[in-house]
């Protein structure tokens, strides 16, 4: 059983299920604060039964006119329980945010391109690349050396024309520096 | 004001600060201040120099300074001054001085918006709230076109509020100003939205603040009123404002509404919240049902538990008819529910059944739990989640329900297709959820030894090995950074060892057969936290430390982990393994969160108010709060003293004063071990602890250790010798032992700890020794500080020292070994430090050769202490002792037919190399003691 509920403070004492796992980044406290002092409504959590965290999703909202949009900082569901639906549904309230509150014109994120479980499923999710950022990634725990990442993008209902995303962006190359918002 | 030049010089004292160098720093301020500068900064800087160098000639100094400074006319407006002037009159602990400071400013400069938006802000970052009050009313009251302005001053208000002490008249004065104050927001809040005051509620932050603040205020009515906010047509749930954050507040509303228990308005929400929702009324043409499905969430296990249990308190109440509906409602949504939809409705038909269980009714169509249960199990067999979901559940049926509900989970199993490689995956995934299940229902009661238990454990312990080994081969083709699909099963494995190590604890081969099973499972799966922070526990356990240090840094625990997770490997480790040095740096990183946490949190509060986060405000300040407060800060310290007591090696600096003042908080997180125990039963984790779990009372006793151990080494009088002992009150709290002499302290927890239940306990016996030891000490150094030469030669007359270590059993040695030499040691060395302050501070009443007397007996312990450690070190190196446990290990009887395969396992020489390492390692940490 799960409960989408938003994301508190003090969960960052009992997230460990999900920030244990090597693929999860542990930032320091106020990336997190930030987030929610910022962004509540993008930072949800998933709980079972006896209130323990099974996922978590962190999201912001930024860019200019058409860039305007919902971007995925960070999603995670522990190793117990995955393939159950879960970040399906957190990425369903991602949207629903992004499209519903924030009037964004599409969702983004980045991926490791190792990471094709991850990848996979934001295909399926109706993601695509939009294109390749060489070494955004830099070593990590179990990681060799830097990594680049997938922009990945799906266009929500404002985007009529569905103009934020385009066709074989994997052959799309890009620095770092030209992604930020 | 200030130029270049200035500024660069600035700068250089700013450097000398921050590297703690205060001594020259001051010689900065005072070359400059001789050439003749004299700006205000300069001397600010000075005063803030002075208060970091002790003693009361600089504090005079600095007070002087600052003084000067903040009677000026006119008062000084330079914010960078401002805020040295503040921190200057908080460390000299006047804080009517920092008001005084920045009111003058602000009023010599009514317009200066900027100036009175500082004096806000640095009054919220040094959690200052009646100053950050006063400045926010200001603010919203001379800046009347900022509406955050009026927000802060809530927010202000409320923090003054929950600072104050309950019933002191203030506290409720700056309750109801806030209250009034949001009240009055609401009430201008119209519920068409197009156009609200700049003054009325605009945001869902701003709806959960009201929310926040009520329970603080009027805590009697608070249910009632909150609902009234979350009911209401400008701010409710369903409001456009509200719309922001529509599932949170609709999640409140249920909260609420059970906590009130009004069943049948929550029966009636939760009911039109679930998929299908009103449709069913017919009313699904009014557009309320398109909106839900924009926004709801309706499938959401939250929804489902309200519906269920509103649905079965209102059958006790007599009214059987919504039952009957609930029921349908389950059967039909699971009917129409897509194939791999969420389970949850799944598990509502449990709940349900769940609740009529002992009453053997129901309405028409209620399964029996049994059904239910094994019904939930077909469905979700595959998940891994299947056991936690189920085990309360479980946990409800007779015995005889259990075992004919394992019966069927076997033959479901067998039926189970295995053609294709994901049908096994499944099946293997089954099976393991099974295993669990009979860990459950058979093992977890297990409490005595006997030839029988232990062959149930063993064929519990073989056959998971068996279901490991077999997944195995179907996991070629996962990624590095995932877990084999067995992995579960070998974890259950080891649980089912160390239920035979904990019932026989003189044999350790389970132990080094988990170890065996952990280490394999980890070079499949690398990065299996479960595995890893098993196993550095076991390690600790059998007293290998260095392998646990070696393997602690593959869990890459970071920042806040730090707090949560550390103590897995530092608890208690200056008693096991000291002497290495990665030890003390891993503690000291782990303690950096703190430094760290404090010097964020104000920057996010800060950010918080900017950004109209008010709602996270509480949590932000409760989190600082904690982190600063934690338990394991202090923990961590007192591991650093007796680090650099025990290996001569000078004491952490900057961690002076031990231990936390105020409240003390627990974060530490036990519960990410797996674990399939009967929720009667202690949890898995806590049977693989190294002793009793240490917490306030610990912590607070070794703190006054700290500073006995300190007032031997200075010398000087403790404060407590002339402030007057408060009475003991039996309840070991903080804050009223805080003002007692350490010896208080300490007997207080001692004697707490020793009535407690067994599982409160904090204390190993050979902490106890070791602090009853301390406490005579203390009274020793307060006998010779009131000069009464008499209890000074009574205290004297005791044994300080136990006389012999003969008795110490040492066949197995593990950390408990290590644990009582070390402390034995440390004790050594108190004992010698206490004979160096009795020669220099009571010589006249105590003759020289009892003083010689008693220091060659601590010499002599030491000795012995570290006799024993060569001598535990011999028998372990004893090849024939480890042949034998190697065939233990190996023996065919149990789990060591399987480690002997060549195959995963690596074979017999795998085996032996394995304990060879971890009886090397014990060696090693014995070894130790011995230098
Ligand atoms: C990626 C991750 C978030 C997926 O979480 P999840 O809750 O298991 O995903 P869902 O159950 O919602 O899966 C949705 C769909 O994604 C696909 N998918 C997810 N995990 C998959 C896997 N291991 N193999 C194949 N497909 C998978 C499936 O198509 C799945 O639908 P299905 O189960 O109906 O077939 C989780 O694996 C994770 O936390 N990984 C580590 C952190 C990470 O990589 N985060 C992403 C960084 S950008």
């Amino acid at each position: 059983m799960s409960s989408l509920r938003p994301f508190h403070a003090l969960d960052l004492f009992r997230f460990n299920a999900t920030n244990l796992d090597p693929l999860t980044e542990n930032y320091d406290i106020s990336f997190y604060l930030n987030y929610l002092a910022r962004w509540p409504t993008y930072f949800c959590a998933v709980e079972n039964a006896r209130g323990r965290i099974m996922g978590y999703i962190m999201g912001k909202s930024e860019g200019h006119y058409t860039n305007w949009h919902g971007h995925v900082t960070a999603l995670t569901v522990a190793p117990s329980y995955r393939r159950l639906g879960l970040a399906k549904m957190m990425m369903d309230e991602l949207e629903r945010v992004t499209d519903s509150v924030y009037r964004g014109y599409f969702v983004d994120l980045f991926v490791r391109v190792s990471n094709e479980i991850a990848i996979g499923m934001y295909e399926k999710l109706g993601y695509s690349v939009y294109r390749r950022v060489v070494e955004y990634y830099s070593g990590g725990a179990g990681f060799a050396g830097d990594e680049d990442a997938f922009d990945m993008r799906k266009p929500m209902s404002r985007d009529k024309k569905k103009e934020s995303v385009r066709e074989n962006g994997r052959d799309y190359h890009v620095s770092p520096e030209e992604v930020w918002f | 004001m200030s130029s270049a030049p200035a500024d660069r010089k600035n700068q250089m004292v700013r450097d000398q600060i921050e590297a703690g160098q205060f001594k020259q720093a001051l010689q900065l301020c005072n070359r400059r201040i001789k050439k003749g500068e004299k700006t205000e900064y300069l001397w600010a800087l000075k005063a803030f120099v002075l208060t970091q160098i002790p003693g009361p000639a600089n504090a005079e100094e600095a007070e002087q300074l600052a003084r000067t400074l903040s009677d000026k006319t006119p008062p000084v407006v330079a914010t960078d001054v401002l805020g040295l002037l503040t921190r200057v009159w908080v460390q000299l602990e006047d804080t009517a001085e920092v008001l005084n400071v920045w009111e003058r400013a602000v009023k010599s400069q009514p317009q200066n918006e900027d100036l009175a938006r500082d004096w806000f802000f640095m009054a919220i970052r040094m959690e200052d709230w009646r100053g950050a009050q006063k400045a926010a009313m200001n603010l919203q009251t001379k800046h009347t076109k900022r509406r955050d302005y009026f927000f802060w001053a809530i927010v202000s208000c409320l923090l003054l509020h929950n600072s104050l002490p309950e019933g002191v008249p203030e506290r409720k004065l700056f309750g109801t100003l806030a209250y009034r104050m949001i009240d009055k927001a609401r009430n201008d809040t119209p519920a068409d939205t197009t156009i609200i005051p700049a003054r009325g509620i605009q945001t869902s932050q701003e709806i959960n603040l009201m929310l926040e603040l009520i329970p603080h205020i009027n805590p009697q009515e608070a249910d009632k009123l909150c609902l009234e906010v979350l009911n209401s047509n400008n701010l409710g749930v369903d409001s456009t404002v509200g719309s922001g954050d529509w599932w949170g507040l609709a999640r409140k509303r249920l909260d609420l509404l059970e906590k009130t228990e009004d069943w049948k308005t929550l029966y009636a929400l939760c009911k039109s919240l679930l998929p299908g929702g009103n449709s069913e009324n017919g009313d699904s043409a009014n557009g309320e049902q398109s909106k839900r499905e924009i926004t709801g969430r309706g499938d959401d296990w939250r929804v489902w538990k309200g519906f269920v249990q509103a649905a079965g308190k209102l059958y006790d109440a007599g009214d059987k008819s919504v039952s009957q509906e609930a029921l349908e409602k389950i059967v039909n949504h699971r009917k129409i529910a897509a194939a791999g939809s969420s389970r949850n409705g799944d598990l509502a038909l449990v709940k349900f059944a769940s609740f009529f269980h002992d009453k053997s009714d129901g309405p028409e169509g209620t399964p029996t739990l049994q059904e239910a249960v094994e019904e939930y199990f077909d469905r979700i067999c595959t998940k891994n989640c299947c056991f936690e979901d189920l085990q309360e559940y479980l946990e409800m049926l007779e015995d005889v329900e259990q075992q004919d509900f394992l019966k069927y989970v076997e033959k479901k199993i067998a039926s189970m297709p295995q053609e294709m490689e994901n049908q096994t995956i499944d099946a293997i995934n089954a099976i393991i959820n099974q295993q669990k299940f009979i860990y459950l229902t058979s093992i977890s009661k297990l409490d005595t030894a006997s030839p029988a238990t232990t062959k149930t454990v063993t064929a519990f312990v073989t056959a998971n090995i068996q279901i490991y080994t077999n997944a195995l081969q179907l996991g070629t083709k996962l990624l590095v950074t995932d877990n084999q699909y067995g992995d579960d099963a070998a974890l259950l494995s080891v649980m089912g060892l160390i239920r035979l190590f904990t019932l026989t604890p003189t044999d350790q081969a389970p132990l080094y057969q988990s170890i065996v099973i952990l280490e394999t499972l980890l070079q499949k799966s690398k990065h299996n936290y479960q595995a890893l922070l098993l196993l550095v526990r076991l390690y600790l356990l059998i007293g290998s430390i260095g392998q646990a240090v070696t393997t602690y840094p593959r869990l890459n625990i970071k920042q806040v982990q730090n707090d949560t997770l550390s103590h897995y490997l530092t608890t208690r480790i200056s008693t096991l393994l000291p002497n290495d040095r990665r030890v003390s740096v891993l503690i000291s990183d782990a303690l950096e969160i703190y430094d760290s946490s404090r010097a964020q949190s104000a920057n996010m509060l800060q950010l918080g108010f900017e950004r109209g986060g008010y709602a996270q405000m509480m949590g932000f300040i409760e989190l600082s709060q904690r982190i600063a407060g934690s338990v394991c800060r202090t923990m961590g310290e007192i591991e650093l003293h007796r680090i650099s007591r025990l290996t001569s090696t000078p004491s952490p600096e900057h961690l002076q004063e031990v231990g936390v003042k105020g409240q003390v908080w627990d974060n530490r997180d036990f519960d990410v071990i797996l674990n399939s125990e009967l929720s009667s039963k202690p949890s898995f984790e806590s049977t693989i602890r190294l002793g009793p779990k240490p917490a306030e009372r610990w912590a607070l006793s070794f703190a006054a250790v700290e500073s006995i151990v300190d007032s031997l080494k200075t010398g000087t009088k403790p404060p407590y010798i002339d402030a007057r002992v408060t009475e003991a009150n039996g309840n070991g709290n903080a804050s009223t032992v805080a003002a007692q002499d350490p010896s208080t302290i300490i007997t207080l927890a001692i004697n707490n700890d020793i009535e407690s239940p067994p599982s409160d306990r904090e204390f190993t016996s050979q902490e106890i020794q070791f602090l009853r030891l301390l406490t005579t000490i203390s009274d020793l150094v307060t006998a010779v500080h009131k000069k009464s030469a008499e209890s000074v030669t009574s205290l004297l007359e005791q044994q300080l020292l136990p006389s012999t270590l003969d008795s110490l059993p040492t066949e197995t040695p593990d950390w408990s070994l290590l644990h009582t030499l070390w402390l034995t040691k440390d004790s050594c060395i108190v004992v010698a430090l206490l004979v160096d302050f009795l020669r220099k501070h009571a010589a006249k009443v105590i003759k020289s050769n009892a003083l010689t007397g008693l220091k060659e007996a601590a010499g002599k312990m030491k000795k012995d202490v570290e006799e024993k450690a060569r001598e535990v070190v011999k028998e372990l190196e004893d090849e024939e002792r480890e042949q034998k446990l190697v065939d233990q290990v190996l023996s065919e009887e149990g789990v060591g037919k399987w480690l002997r395969k060549e195959e995963v396992w690596g074979g017999v020489e795998k085996v032996v190399e394995r304990v060879g390492r971890v009886r090397e390692g014990i060696r090693e940490a014995v070894r130790g003691v011995s230098k």
